[in-house]
């Protein structure tokens, strides 16, 4: 571990740090009580025994997508359930999988299984990462873990490019760089991000602040300063790119430190 | 996907049951003894925009984000520095006991130290356990972003010399 790593320890002080907020039930019933008169046609009034039995019909109802997965004995990511319009935008395409599920891991591996890696550990870091990152409770999209594994690919490729011209490997170097100018063509890139575009946006407030720009890239847009830099063969422009504009994996990224993001 | 027509008010009462516990939580650790009539306002809010409502699991993250907008709309009617007002808040949520140089007033002044939105981004994280989608949704950044600024955030924090001079010193029991 380095300075500045976040650990284990950083968590529990974060932890230790939380001030007692535990939710009392007679501040929610009264809330509600409130909410109700605010307003229409919500009922009121029926305190908690009745909030009890509707927690509890939502939670056999919610439950209905893993009543497969528990008659098999297994706690599934599978939900089976799939993201649409508005959903889409906010937390990516495809089914939401729950990393709590016991499968996660194989589903992570199988789900991401065509995108390509210049090797298998790369790819054993990146899936190995994104089990630890995503545990917890929540769900992630299909779309949302590919994008993020696709992150990890394309990072794992300017590490191999780097590295191949840092030893003179011209056959190396081309076919990392051929990957990485193929990358905007990926299934798991196409499914977030059709437009590949670098751009900025003016933000204008309603409270009167002046107007603000904003980064309004697409979500893979930095492929092309990615590629450019690839063009020109400037490594430390490339780092610099991958910094400003994707987290790597640092154990990815061996030989181009540069692109791990610093404070 | 739950569409306008099947929010009923029976379907936010559940709804309320089943965030407003966490929601209030978010609140109280922010504003203190205020944190209730928020809350209602952070429901009446989203009744007002029950047809807007996202899918079932992304509303937890949808009404911390009401939440947290709400939370510095109400800073601003006090002070036109929202970060700052929000940040008093939270170091004013310390136990009135508390020794000053305790663990929690540590990390409490080190968080302070960091951009208001890196604070926001460990403290959804950390405190309220969401996930990285769930907290780009309640900031309003993308999934990516919030993932490389989160990032970004963990690393200053863990520089930070009182909060770095706190881990190698503090066993924190689990």
């Amino acid at each position: 571990m380095k300075a500045g790593d976040w650990t284990e320890a950083h968590s529990a002080l974060m932890e230790a740090a939380a001030t007692d907020a535990a939710a009392d039930e007679v501040d929610l019933d009264a809330t509600w009580d409130q909410v109700a008169r605010r307003i229409d046609n919500a009922p009121r009034g029926r305190g908690r025994r009745r909030a009890v039995a509707i927690v509890a019909a939502s939670a056999v109802l919610a439950g209905g997508g893993t009543a497969a997965a528990a008659a098999t004995g297994v706690f599934s990511a599978h939900t089976g359930r799939y993201a649409s319009g508005h959903d889409i935008k906010q937390g990516g395409p495809g089914e939401f999988l729950k990393p709590k599920g016991e499968d996660f891991p194989t589903v992570v591996l199988k789900g991401t299984a065509d995108i390509p890696f210049p090797s298998e550990k790369a790819r054993s870091i990146s899936a190995q990462f994104q089990i630890d990152d995503l545990k917890g409770p929540g769900v992630v999209t299909t779309g949302a873990l590919r994008g993020f594994v696709a992150n990890d690919a394309i990072c794992s490729w300017s590490n191999a490019w780097a590295a191949a011209v840092a030893d003179g490997d011209d056959a190396a170097a081309k076919a990392a760089a051929d990957e990485l100018r193929r990358a905007g063509t990926w299934p798991a890139v196409r499914a977030l991000d059709t437009e590949l575009v670098m751009r900025t946006t003016i933000v204008h407030f309603k409270d009167g602040s002046p107007p603000q720009k904003a980064d309004d890239s697409s979500r893979f847009g930095f492929l092309r300063l990615v590629q450019k830099d690839i063009n020109a063969g400037d490594v430390d422009a490339l780092g610099s790119a991958l910094a400003e504009n994707v987290f790597c994996i640092p154990a990815l990224m061996p030989d181009l430190p540069q692109a791990v993001p610093t404070p | 996907m739950t569409g306008p027509a099947t929010v009923t008010a029976e379907a936010f009462e559940a709804l309320y049951r089943r965030t407003s516990p966490e929601v209030l939580g978010f609140l109280r650790r922010r504003v203190g003894d205020e944190a209730p009539d928020l809350l209602a306002d952070v429901y009446v809010l989203a009744w007002e925009k029950r047809d807007k409502l996202p899918a079932e699991w992304l509303r937890r993250a949808w009404l911390f984000g009401m939440a947290r907008r709400l939370l510095l709309s109400h800073s601003r009617q006090t002070s036109r520095d929202a970060a700052a007002e929000v940040g008093a808040a939270l170091l004013a949520s310390q136990p009135p006991h508390e020794p000053e140089q305790s663990v929690g007033a540590t990390v409490r002044a080190a968080l302070m130290r960091l951009a208001e939105i890196d604070r926001e981004l460990i403290q959804l994280t950390e405190w309220e356990q969401l996930s990285i989608t769930e907290a780009a949704v309640a900031t309003g950044l993308k999934p990516g972003t919030a993932r490389v600024r989160l990032h970004r955030a963990r690393t200053r924090l863990a520089q930070d010399p009182e909060l770095a001079a706190l881990v190698t010193t503090t066993a924190i029991p689990r």
